[in-house]
């Protein structure tokens, strides 16, 4: 990748030359991505290509065999420290990145302000009450103010999907990753879910998206890339949709639009 | 029903209620001690089981296998007989047999930690980690409080076990229920009314131990989820989001 110069162009977090084996299936084949400051970054391609372990490396709950992670152009991955500082590194870079799951990962024995709540006193360290009114905010910013004291089991999965958003942006992040945020959710709740999305990227926020919603990805990525193989096979902006160069997003874009 | 003509003395179990009372204590003491050591190392050796450092997993596993093997009777045996003939060390026949009680169960309930804790879905610990959260954070606030639902059933299974087999440790001379009822039947050559009395005692105690373990589950279950106590609130919110 040749490096772009000027304001803008510096990395908010890099990928570069990654590799992920599980077992003897290579599954991410030398992949590199930067994702810039306020840019929206969508990765699309056929289930098993690798795109969901791509976002994973980007807070390492999947950790690559080899490559790098840079984060503010700091280097969290491969690790240079201690064991026990590593721990303490991981954490903080994971308390600057937000990531909603295709499958919520709300906690089931706490109702909706408490899911928001926990990592703002535990990981911020803030007060019950401070922690409170900033999940409050964050609730009411994805709509659910009236859904505070509901627990997950209470919330159809449009809700759950939201309170799990309102979780991630309640600790202020700096990058946004979802994990194909609407696969879990019925035909009819999804617009709900996309909503609160394409408001974020219009407010500016850094996001990295998997997704299957082409619509989404034409109207939000300014940066799409199509991930299959273990590789990105072509990148660019909107016109990697209406304009695919390469055979295999060609035959991918015939079969999903 | 009677075929020997044997003339019943149920009076002898208020006779010696003193004696067996001073058993049940014991024999309560001894299963509570040991169930509460056996929940703490069953917990230790569940995590080196579910580690990923490979050296603690095979330790764990070896641990339960052997553990799990022994017959407890042999175990207390050679624990107070064998264990302090080649030491020299004086252990108290209660600690011995607590002991062994508490190695044996702890490979036992390690097994029902470990299948509560799969059971987690391994989103619950990466969203936790994913939001900044220590491991042990994830673990203590996301993951336990969750599994911990689930297996108090099997632990309370697992307490009516030791206290069945606290009546093993009779056999070292720990005055526990089943010796207190022996001794007093080699007092008043009455088995039948004495031994009747202390399975009687075992059901009782076996009872509250059940009853007990659904009042914590229910409590758990009630802040797991307070579907039944809000039952028309959650259909009107289910009903809105459609």
């Amino acid at each position: 990748m040749t490096a772009v110069q000027g304001p803008g162009s510096r990395a908010l977090l890099e990928l570069k030359d990654v590799h992920k084996s599980f077992g003897h299936l290579h599954v991410i084949k030398g992949v590199t991505i930067k994702v810039r400051k306020g840019e929206h970054v969508v990765i699309f391609g056929p289930s098993g290509g690798g795109k969901s372990t791509l976002l994973r490396m980007m807070n390492l709950l999947e950790v690559p065999d080899s490559g790098t992670l840079t984060f503010e152009d700091k280097q969290y991955f491969p690790y240079t420290d201690s064991v026990v500082n590593r721990a303490r590194r991981l954490q903080q870079l994971r308390s600057q990145i937000g990531m909603v799951f295709q499958r919520f990962n709300l906690y089931p024995h706490l109702d909706a302000l408490r899911n928001v709540t926990l990592a703002l006193t535990d990981v911020k360290k803030m007060s019950r009450r401070a922690a409170r009114e900033k999940a409050e905010a964050s609730l009411a910013d994805v709509g659910l103010q009236d859904r505070m004291d509901h627990y997950p089991s209470q919330l159809s999965g449009g809700q759950q999907q939201r309170v799990a958003i309102a979780r991630s942006l309640a600790m202020d992040p700096k990058v946004m990753l979802f994990d194909e945020p609407t696969s879990a959710l019925d035909p009819e709740l999804i617009g709900e879910v996309l909503g609160v999305m394409e408001r974020l990227a219009r407010e500016g926020m850094t996001m990295v998206v998997v997704t299957h919603e082409m619509g989404f990805a034409r109207h939000v990525g300014d940066r799409l890339l199509f991930v299959s193989g273990g590789t990105i096979v072509e990148s660019g902006g909107r016109d990697v949709l209406t304009a695919p160069q390469h055979e295999r997003t060609k035959a991918f874009l015939e079969a999903v639009l | 029903m009677n075929p020997t003509g044997y003339q019943f003395a149920w009076e002898v179990v208020t006779e010696y209620r003193f004696w067996l009372w001073e058993g049940v204590l014991l024999s309560l003491r001894v299963a509570s001690v040991a169930m509460l050591f056996a929940m703490a190392l069953g917990l230790v050796i569940a995590l080196c089981r579910m580690s990923h450092i490979w050296p603690l997993r095979t330790f764990a596993s070896l641990y339960i296998s052997v553990f799990r093997a022994i017959p407890l009777l042999v175990f207390i045996l050679w624990m107070y007989y064998g264990v302090t003939l080649v030491t020299g060390l004086n252990i108290d026949a209660f600690w011995a047999g607590v002991l062994c009680l508490t190695l044996q169960y702890g490979a036992w309930l390690a097994e029902i930690y470990r299948s509560g804790l799969q059971a987690i879905d391994k989103g619950q610990g990466e969203a936790a980690l994913s939001t900044g959260l220590s491991r042990t954070r994830a673990f203590s606030k996301v993951i336990w409080p969750q599994a911990w639902r689930i297996i108090i059933p099997p632990l309370a299974n697992n307490f009516v076990g030791i206290l069945k087999d606290s009546s093993l440790v009779g056999i070292i001379g720990v005055n526990e229920l089943m010796r207190q009822s022996q001794i007093a039947v080699s007092l008043s050559f009455r088995p039948f009314e004495l031994y009747t009395a202390a399975m009687l005692i075992y059901i009782a105690l076996t009872l509250m131990i059940a009853r007990f373990s659904s009042v914590l589950e229910q409590r758990a279950a009630r802040s797991l989820s307070v579907q039944t106590r809000r039952g028309p609130r959650t259909a009107r919110t289910l009903g809105t989001a459609a």
